[in-house]
């Protein structure tokens, strides 16, 4: 009835004019023919079916079906031309771009060049060449940097980067990427209100974006860190600090956080970057409430090398459960103390099977007088301890 | 009430039954691939921001293993295993399980490797099978690989005895003659490292059909539709479970199986919930105690799904080895709901027990028993007058629509998200084979499904011989093209 209407519609609306589009005329005929086609088919059906609610909805329903393949077949085709038609253009666009700003680096560009540059209205041109730019900045020397920014700021791309921010999530993180990359400082604000959302992946591009923006206090977002600081995130930023060669704070700053998840990134990067210093404050922790920021403790000690811990240690050893017992045998094997042996020998028929064989490894670690331990006890020790000896003696394993 | 009253009202409440129970199979099919829709286009744009190379170097990544259990393997074991090392991932290893087989794979292991027995101490956490030895490879290249020879078991034993040996948090358990992904460990991985105050526990990612498909060292080098019917159609199945089933139960927390061919689990809760069962539905059965291990210890978990393509795998385009995976499949999920019908409508167990089994139940294991039964009571009333042909048509008609909608939306699932199919005659091929499934694989799947109930019943618990045909490798194309010539 609808489309009968709009024919109708149609046909008044351009009755009186000189041209009719026959197109469109055709097409509704057509579809006219199509729809009454249908019905006379839906009602020959019905008249040979019993009257009733569940005939009805099963022949709806079919009609349904059908008509939502009808529409999934040109969605599928058009899906595929369009995809592989935004990635050939695409990569031209690229293409096009990059031998310009490449030119624009090495000779420079005639006015008119830089002026048709400059008036590119197309969202599509500009992120086309936003995209340049950062690919050429990241693989170019630094000496192009200031020349890239400045072409960046010049075309106002940065007024397109600053709108993403207010857009969805995702258009956000690529304002939050363009503008750090290109070290406009004004929108920080917007971007660190981002650092307590939901979306764990604006979170995380906040915070790489917040490094690389604030050079001198570039670990801030960690003072007001409510979320979970998930290891995937520390991961970015610690590839962040090492390719960017961000300036490294004292990690230490943040060992009393109120926030687990910070502290064990922070014990992380005390073993990773080596920061001495801060073992002290890392010891401090040993009675953490938390047992995997103890087990860290215990790692990061002994990274560290830290001979002071080995009697507090010691001590624990007893109160700690199964994984962080380990954690100390462990380390007490990697600090390679002689002195340390009989802590092993003590704990070298215990019941669990774990805590032997990492008291057999630790006593190998230290050196010939613990192998020849480990050769005493396997004269005399039963066939486990007499398997795990050997298990740690066999240098193939 | 004279037999025709009696006839009548039976006849009232099967009506009703059959009715209600296809409405509710098609509405529950619509909701899921909607909410995988939202899902897939959420993942999407959020995987579109993310850098994996992160992890390669990272100090804070950990290690993984990564387990291949084989039985009777000899014809493909040595290329699989150096397959697995083009993976991109730096801190793993491989254990290869020669689970008692009666075939030359573990002498093929032993010389390609250059084994040597090592004295390895093993902490039988999971109770095994005899284990004749521990061998490490002497070859520079692989000596983080690991083979153990030991007593035939079963998949489950197999891997078991690698959980054993193994000494990382993390494993990842993979059929042997699965093709991985380069990528494959750093994405299942991630999820692991995305942990918050739940545990994750479990992660799986997308197989699909290898059949035809191009492989080169190790790896598929040209994606095509398998030329043979029978797998295309697989195809099709594959692509509407992992697309549009799997991505919706992970997003609804009711995630219940993760393929046997690859899926990433944390080691401590494995052990702790028992290790694998030996069920013939093993992958499922472990996801479903994994969750109930942590459920009744009230810890707070969540099990992940990646919905790349990861691992490639051979469909059977025989018959007779067809039917042997469905009914193994049949009987393997009973094998899982029937040990545990506690969580059935538990409210204890979450999204599982609420929405997880009884849609398993309901339209996992009960949907080829209706089926069946609705196909022949609609004959029965057909032969005794009671109903007419054209509703026989309709009904039909309905079924066959609803099949053919529902596999061209799988159809453009794909195409809108991993488009790994690039060529548009493919794309033809595979609704084509939309168009025939309901009539060929089908009713060839419901005959296995029926009799894995029946094989069920009967008390057959066999895991059934797997023929494997092989991959399309460059050589043997090569090969043939030079023949032909």
């Amino acid at each position: 009835m609808q489309i009968q209407f709009l024919y109708i519609l149609l046909i008044e609306g351009f009755g009186h004019t000189a041209v009719v589009p026959d197109v469109i005329l055709v097409f509704f005929d057509f579809l006219k023919i199509l729809i009454g086609r249908a019905q006379s088919f839906v009602d020959y059906i019905f008249e040979r079916l019993p009257y009733n609610v569940l005939n009805r909805l099963i022949i709806y329903m079919i009609i349904i079906f059908f008509i939502a393949l009808v529409l999934l077949l040109p969605s599928i085709l058009s899906a595929k031309l369009y995809i592989s038609y935004r990635k050939n253009k695409t990569a031209l666009l690229h293409k096009k771009y990059s031998q310009i700003i490449v030119r624009f680096l090495i000779d420079g560009l005639s006015e008119k060049e830089l002026s048709d540059l400059k008036s590119i209205k197309s969202k599509f041109h500009r992120k086309v060449i936003t995209a340049v730019l950062i690919a050429i900045d990241t693989a170019e020397s630094k000496i192009v940097s200031g020349k890239i920014r400045k072409l960046y700021l010049d075309m106002k791309l940065n007024e397109d980067s600053r709108k993403k921010l207010r857009k969805r999530w995702h258009h956000k993180i690529k304002g939050i990427r363009e503008l750090s990359h290109m070290k406009v400082k004004s929108d920080n604000k917007y971007i660190m209100d981002f650092l307590q959302r939901p979306n764990e992946i604006l979170r995380i591009e906040s915070q790489m974006g917040l490094i690389k923006l604030l050079p001198f206090v570039p670990f801030a977002f960690l003072d007001s860190q409510e979320k979970p600081f998930t290891v995937w995130e520390q991961i970015n930023v610690f590839d962040l600090i090492r390719k960017k060669r961000i300036e490294i704070p004292e990690f230490h700053l943040w060992l009393d956080h109120w926030n687990d998840s910070v502290v064990m990134f922070c014990l992380d990067m005390i073993r990773v970057l080596k920061q001495k210093e801060a073992a002290p404050k890392v010891m401090e922790l040993l009675n953490h409430d938390n047992d995997l920021v103890k087990g860290k403790v215990i790692k990061t000690l002994v990274d560290l090398e830290s001979k002071e811990a080995v009697t507090i240690l010691k001590e624990l050893y007893i109160l700690e459960e199964l994984p962080n017992q380990i954690n100390i045998i462990r380390s007490i094997g990697q600090l390679r103390l002689e002195s340390e042996m009989d802590f092993l020998v003590e704990n070298i028929n215990d019941e669990e099977f774990k805590i032997r064989m990492e008291c057999c490894k630790s006593l190998a670690l230290v050196g010939e007088l613990g192998v020849g331990v480990l050769k005493s006890f396997f004269e005399k020790g039963d066939d486990e301890l007499k398997r795990i000896i050997n298990h740690v003696l066999d240098p193939r394993i | 009430m004279n037999y025709d009253e009696l006839i009548r009202f039976i006849s009232y409440f099967l009506d009703r039954i059959f009715i209600s129970y296809a409405f509710l199979l098609i509405f529950s099919y619509t909701l899921l691939s909607i909410i995988s829709g939202v899902s897939l286009n959420y993942y999407l744009k959020k995987n579109s921001f993310v850098d994996y190379n992160v992890i390669l170097d990272s100090p804070l990544a950990p290690s993984v293993s990564v387990l291949v259990p084989a039985f009777n393997e000899s014809k493909t074991i040595v290329d699989n295993v150096e397959s697995i090392y083009t993976i991109h991932y730096n801190n793993f290893d491989v254990i290869v399980i020669n689970d008692g087989s009666t075939d030359s794979t573990f002498e093929d292991l032993l010389e390609a490797f250059k084994l040597e027995k090592v004295d390895f101490a093993l902490n039988m956490e999971i109770p095994t099978k005899d284990v004749r030895g521990i061998y490490k490879s002497t070859l520079l290249t692989y000596s983080n690989l690991i083979v153990i020879d030991k007593e035939n078991g079963g998949k489950a034993d197999a891997l078991n005895a690698g959980i054993n040996v193994s000494g990382n948090a993390l494993f990842m358990a993979i059929d042997a003659d699965s093709i991985l992904e380069p990528d494959a460990v750093l994405k299942l991985v991630k999820p692991f490292l995305e942990r918050t105050d739940r545990r994750v526990i479990a992660a799986g990612g997308v197989v699909r059909i290898a059949n035809s498909c191009m492989v080169e060292n190790g790896r598929i080098t040209d994606v095509k539709v398998p030329r043979n019917i029978l797998a295309r159609m697989q195809v099709l199945e594959y692509t509407r479970s992992f697309l549009m089933g799997r991505m919706a139960w992970a997003q609804l927390d009711g995630l219940i199986i993760i393929s046997g061919a690859m899926g990433m689990f944390d080691r401590d809760v494995v052990i702790q919930s028992g290790g694998y069962a030996h069920s013939i539905g093993e992958d499922m059965e472990l996801v479903v105690r994994m969750r109930r291990y942590m459920s009744e210890n009230r810890e707070k978990y969540k099990i992940e799904y990646v919905p790349d393509p990861l691992c490639w795998t051979e469909a059977p385009v025989n018959l007779k080895v067809f039917g042997r995976q469905r009914s193994r499949w049949t009987r393997g999920t009973i094998e899982t709901l029937t040990d545990h019908s506690k969580i059935f409508l538990s409210p204890k167990y979450g999204a599982m027990g609420l929405l997880g089994y009884p849609f398993w139940f309901l339209f996992e294991w009960l949907a080829p028993l209706v089926e069946v039964f609705g196909i022949i009571y609609m004959i029965v009333l057909f032969f005794t007058d009671n109903l007419s042909l054209n509703f026989i048509l309709i009904t039909s008609l309905f079924v066959y629509t609803f099949a053919v909608f529902f596999s061209t939306w799988a159809i453009l699932y794909e195409e809108l998200t991993f488009h790994r199919y690039e060529r548009k005659m493919d794309v033809l091929r595979l609704w084509i084979a939309a168009l025939l499934e309901p009539f060929v694989l089908h009713p060839i799947s419901l005959f296995y499904a029926v009799k894995g109930n029946i094989e069920y019943l009967m008390g057959n618990r066999s895991w059934g011989k797997m023929e494997r045909k092989g991959f399309l490798h460059q050589k043997d194309k090569t090969k043939k093209k030079s023949l032909k010539s």
